[in-house]
């Protein structure tokens, strides 16, 4: 049985469906990032687990025990908030002892531990200082420090990177990851980067309008999206509809003909989706022989440091393709390239005919709703 | 930063306000001071507090009962308002706009309305006479119109506008709700997140709330007058109209200095509050 189990999760907020029946497992020191855009949910999920919210209907389990009605401050999970959540009044040290002192824990012994909580943030030098006295990246180290202090079963983490900047986001994500598998906490992570998500967790949960679209392992997510939702919000994809012909695993989209292995799962004529990530297509350069794909005209390039994003104008759309800087060099704006992809690379998403809903292929199960988007770059 | 420089016009301009102000406050404590045609003394001070021949009623008496009722006054209001205005920012916050009406009553309606309000109900209520409101209130009615405490309690209605004004400024000025449920999520209760959390972050919001009420029972005539209780302010009307003017100058003066004594006291303890607030250099 998992540690913390979400059963049948729902919250309405007045007209607004907040979760649709949530089911999830979390196993004893896993670390599961809720991952999805504003008003998916996720952030609602995290307060019923902390107990600020009351689902309308399901239950959350504690170690088997059922623990929906009890208060918050009697859950014993240690949360750390996307607003700085310090007490203004308690300096860094008193803050970390906080939950201590409502525990009675004796002075010397919670001050030692808020010491030790404080030395293993990196802060220790810094007990003295109030809250204001310490910059973002601080204030919310201090607060992780108070979250861990309590020995919590469970640690909350509501976005709590997302008030700072770039290059202490990154730190603070890596020590989060660090002392959480230190101290094997069970960790729910909520955020709406995908990029901490898949950092920094043994599962993702990608959620959108109130439902789970899919749970995996980061590169189960990223590799093999099982939804358009997934695909299109995990990652940058390129979107080209198009006709399977599964005899010879082709889509043809306009009447060009695109490799894609995974048709050879769809019927005949089925129209479906390719989708296919910036890094799986290939530039081809004047010395490659083999065959190329598609040819097309370099419109722009954005320069993203290690690699260069090359917006590519071809006869199914425009795509992106990201490739080495230092090859990009060849590739200048304006040039003609060749580009060709391993068919084993895109993925299909199903498109009923004469509907914008996605379908999965014959045989095989697709969670999540039906997608009201239509094709993309094409 | 560059420091702000004054100009001749902003130093008239402060001189003229200065001496708006300071001018009759001069005039009084000369007058006050005088004892005859070019002659100062302390005779009316002394008069004023150590005399208790000359009235029926003193200031060793009235000075005291004034000040009892500020500190009763000050903590009813604490007691009653910090935890509603809580409640209503963090859970009703829809309520906030009847707050911020029913509040502002107490400013609209004269105070000679609210004492003979408050007198009637009351009175009926000893009586016995019909009507839920005044069953309800038929038990406690004879013992609150027994001695002032009826006024401690009208005191709080008076001073509500300027308590609910003090804490719900304080409230917005933190972030209410993180700090309520990062103190929960701690393990803490309701009580103690409000004790602990909440209120030491609402010490300048709650003292700036006791300082004016305070000066407004310090101050208060009308309602005492009407319930017929002595207080300070009905002392200080009787020895300016029916005694010695110069002692009812004392008397204004001698309430002023309490007054200034009051918000000296509190911007020292806002000042000792504040103290931590400077900024650690090379802290960020």
């Amino acid at each position: 049985m998992a540690n913390l189990e979400l059963r049948g999760l729902q919250k309405r907020f007045g007209e607004v469906v907040a979760l649709r029946n949530l089911d999830l497992g979390i196993e004893t020191g896993e670390f599961v990032a809720f991952l999805g855009p504003s008003g998916c949910g996720k952030t609602t999920a995290l307060r019923i687990v902390a107990g600020f919210e009351r689902p309308d209907a399901g239950n959350v389990l504690l170690g088997g025990k059922d623990i929906t009605d009890l208060p918050a401050n009697r859950r014993d999970m240690g949360m750390v908030f996307q607003a700085y959540s310090l007490f203004p009044n308690l300096n860094a040290r008193d803050n970390v002892a906080f939950g201590l002192r409502v525990r009675k824990v004796a002075a010397a012994q919670r001050t030692k531990r808020a010491g030790d909580l404080l030395d293993l943030v990196g802060l220790s030098s810094a007990a003295s200082r109030y809250p204001h006295q310490l910059s973002g990246g601080q204030q919310q180290r201090v607060a992780l420090a108070r979250a861990l202090a309590i020995e919590p079963r469970v640690l909350l983490l509501d976005e709590p990177l997302s008030a700072l900047d770039a290059k202490v986001r990154v730190q603070l994500r890596e020590e989060i990851r660090r002392l959480q598998t230190q101290l094997g906490i069970t960790t729910l992570f909520v955020t709406h980067d995908q990029e901490e998500a898949l950092s920094i967790s043994d599962r993702v949960v990608v959620l959108s309008q109130g439902q789970i679209e899919q749970v995996g392992a980061p590169t189960e997510i990223y590799g093999n999206p099982l939804t358009a939702f997934v695909a299109q919000f995990v990652g940058t994809m390129n979107r080209i509809e198009g006709s399977a012909l599964p005899s010879s695993g082709i889509i043809t989209a306009g009447g060009t003909r695109l490799p894609a292995q995974a048709a050879r799962d769809w019927r005949e004529n089925e129209r479906v989706l390719l989708l296919l990530r910036p890094e799986a297509i290939e530039v081809m350069l004047g010395e490659d022989e083999s065959s190329p794909v598609l040819a097309g005209t370099v419109k722009s390039q954005i320069f993203l440091g290690s690699v260069t994003r090359l917006y590519v104008a071809t006869e199914v759309g425009e795509l992106m393709v990201d490739l080495g800087s230092l090859r990009a060099l060849s590739c200048p704006v304006g040039s003609m390239v060749a580009l060709r992809w391993k068919p084993e690379a895109p993925r299909l998403i199903g498109l009923a005919p004469g509907s914008n809903g996605h379908q999965s292929p014959p045989g095989q199960s697709m969670p999540g709703p039906a997608i009201a988007e239509t094709a993309g770059r094409s | 930063m560059k420091k702000a420089r004054l100009s001749p016009w902003d130093i008239a301009w402060l001189v003229f306000a200065a001496l708006y102000f300071l001018i009759p406050l001069y005039g009084t404590a000369e007058f006050s001071l005088e004892t005859g045609v070019g002659k100062y003394g302390i005779d009316a001070y002394q008069h004023v507090i150590g005399d208790t021949s000359l009235q029926q009623i003193d200031f060793k008496d009235t000075f005291p009962l004034s000040l009892k009722l500020a500190v009763a006054t000050v903590i009813l209001s604490i007691v009653l308002m910090v935890p509603t205005v809580y409640w209503v920012h963090l859970k009703l916050p829809r309520v906030r706009q009847i707050m911020d009406f029913v509040a502002t009553l107490p400013l609209v309606i004269p105070p000679i309305t609210l004492a003979v309000g408050i007198l009637q109900l009351f009175q009926a209520g000893s009586q016995q006479s019909r009507g839920p409101a005044q069953v309800l209130v038929a038990d406690p009615s004879s013992w609150l119109l027994s001695g002032p405490q009826i006024l401690a309690l009208s005191y709080v209605i008076l001073g509500l506008p300027f308590t609910y004004r003090s804490l719900d400024a304080g409230m917005r000025a933190i972030d209410l709700k993180t700090l309520t449920e990062a103190g929960q999520s701690m393990g803490a209760s309701w009580f103690t997140v409000l004790w602990r959390v909440i209120l030491p972050n609402l010490r300048f919001a709650i003292l700036s709330s006791a300082f004016l009420t305070v000066t407004l029972v310090m101050g208060e005539y009308t309602m005492a007058s009407i319930m017929l209780f002595n207080t300070f302010p009905t002392f200080m009307f009787v020895v300016t109209t029916g005694g010695d003017a110069h002692q009812g100058a004392a008397l204004a003066i001698i309430s002023l200095l309490l007054t200034w004594a009051a918000l000296l006291g509190i911007l020292l303890l806002g000042r000792k509050s504040g103290r931590r607030d400077t900024q650690i250099a090379g802290a960020r």
